[in-house]
């Protein structure tokens, strides 16, 4: 299968701290990729470093078959990679449309048809469209980042923790609408704490600590691997 | 009773025009600019060098409104651009700017007074005389505000650049180029700003150091209504217009800024941020 997203030897951080050191994983066209680990093993830092929002010290991204390192973030974002982040990045003021549009802006003329798109997979979101993006619940928000992403027609989502501080039954169901959502032609890089969301959702898993890969392979092997089953599905999951 | 109502009329809306670009530039780019009272004179001295040709003072507002977005992003490329993400970094930048643009007006075109000539008669409202002038100047200077206000929220540059204020992190995300809408938005700021500088020099005699007070003016007028808010210049613009007439009214008129500023005092140890800081904050 052809990757949509290939990271080679990437090495990335802040200043002359480096977070991540020669990490390498592939996301093929169409499928769903999970990196989990630890708080702290850098994995916002790789979804930062592929967007161009962390700077890249050292290896390549590709995606599409072109080297997108050194591109500014807006630039990469035009390519078709979108990042819904776990930090707040919704604009609270502003209504849940004008989130939405400012999701769709790079593609002006598509704008009304991509915003019933995302108000038929997401209809809560088109009966809360005038309320402004502050007052929605945590789970309404984690939708809104979604559907934003979404306005940007993508290729590759990277969610980064998004089921983090959510209900179980929201967070079920934000993974629910991802898996849906790479049915139809998006491949997905869920990055994940806890680690049973992402093996359920996720084919091939990596395995992240001090900011190198540890462990990578498919997920229901990942999941028997001694390491997985007693450190993080024995102590954390769900 | 009505002359002093029309006079917080045209005194807010005025103020509105001095202080409206000075919120503009913090609200998106967190940039405390003081330069903000130079860059009011070098509209003013735009509007008084051009009505020597002959040309109406009101219509130099355009050609102020554009030298200054063009001074504004040349500024911003130069002295703010690098280190726009330091609020230290960027007010002393905005303060050597302040005298930087002072001592280069003062070199070029002098030190003495000028006063713009515009023979404008006085309309009868009610029994009460407005001069016509300055009925304009507040018609200009409310017509900016509302403009202002729709291009940010109707159009999509104005989306863009609510979103950038708002998060920066959320603006990256969605594909925009944070750092052009810094840029237009510090050269609107400038290009808002020279249309009250146009205004300021229709009512005060213009010269290189008349931006220091009206600069202090304006901080208090943005602060009073609530750093970042529009509406809360607005609202501090007629607010502080009002405040002055009533200590006109009932004290001493060389006693309005001292009472302004206790006012302000009070306003911040109830509401830190602010009338209306935060709350409706672009």
């Amino acid at each position: 299968m052809k990757n949509i997203l290939e990271v080679k030897n990437l090495s990335a951080g802040y200043g002359e701290i480096q977070v991540v050191r020669k990490v390498s994983l592939n996301v093929p066209d169409n499928d769903i990729v999970g990196i989990i680990g630890p708080n702290g093993a850098g994995k916002s830092t790789i979804a930062k470093a592929i967007v161009g929002i962390v700077p890249i010290s050292e290896g390549e991204v590709i995606f599409n078959g072109e080297r997108i390192n050194g591109l500014k973030p807006h630039e990469i974002i035009k390519k078709g990679i979108i990042l819904i982040s776990s930090e707040p990045s919704i604009f609270p003021k502003m209504t849940v449309r004008e989130n939405l549009i400012l999701g769709g802006q790079l593609y002006k003329n598509k704008i009304e048809d991509n915003l019933k798109n995302v108000f038929r997979i997401f209809p809560i979101l088109e009966e809360r469209k005038d309320q402004r993006a502050e007052t929605l619940s945590g789970g309404e928000r984690q939708m809104l980042l979604i559907a934003r992403g979404l306005m940007t027609n993508p290729r590759l989502i990277i969610a980064d923790e998004i089921s983090a501080g959510l209900a179980p039954q929201f967070a079920r169901f934000t993974y629910q609408m991802l898996s849906e959502i790479a049915k139809n032609g998006v491949s997905v890089l869920v990055i994940e704490q806890y680690v049973q969301r992402a093996l359920d959702i996720s084919n091939t898993i990596y395995v992240l600590e001090n900011g190198s890969i540890v462990l990578e392979g498919p997920s229901h092997e990942v999941a028997k691997h001694p390491k997985i089953s007693e450190v993080y599905l024995g102590l954390g999951g769900y | 009773m009505l002359d002093r109502i029309i006079e917080v009329f045209l005194l807010g809306s005025f103020y509105c025009s001095i202080s409206i670009g000075l919120n503009f530039i913090f609200g998106i780019t967190k940039i405390i600019n003081f330069a903000h009272g130079e860059i009011l004179m070098i509209g003013a001295m735009i509007a008084y060098y051009l009505s020597t040709c002959g040309m109406n003072p009101f219509l130099t507002i355009p050609i102020s409104m554009l030298l200054t977005f063009a001074l504004g992003s040349i500024t911003y490329k130069t002295a703010f651009e690098k280190i726009s993400q330091n609020e230290m970094s960027t007010l002393i930048s905005s303060m050597g700017l302040s005298y930087t643009l002072m001592t280069i007006v003062r070199i070029l075109l002098g030190a003495g007074y000028k006063i713009i000539s515009l023979p404008l008669p006085s309309i009868s409202f009610f029994g009460y005389y407005v001069s016509l002038t300055r009925l304009m100047i507040a018609i200009i200077a409310l017509a900016t505000v509302i403009i202002t206000h729709f291009f940010l929220k109707k159009s999509l540059l104005g989306l863009k650049i609510r979103a950038v204020a708002q998060s920066t992190l959320g603006a990256t995300l969605v594909g925009i180029d944070v750092n052009k809408i810094r840029l237009l938005s510090f050269a609107i700021g400038f290009s808002l700003t020279g249309i009250g500088g146009v205004l300021m020099g229709l009512l005060f005699a213009i010269h290189p150091y008349m931006g220091g007070f009206t600069c202090t003016l304006a901080f208090l007028i943005v602060i009073f209504g609530g750093l970042g808010s529009f509406l809360g210049t607005i609202i501090g613009s007629f607010v502080f217009a009002f405040i002055q007439q009533l200590t006109i009214l009932i004290l001493n008129p060389g006693y309005t800024y001292a009472v302004a500023f206790i006012c302000l005092a009070a306003v911040l140890i109830l509401r830190k941020e602010g009338i209306l800081g935060g709350k409706f904050a672009l």
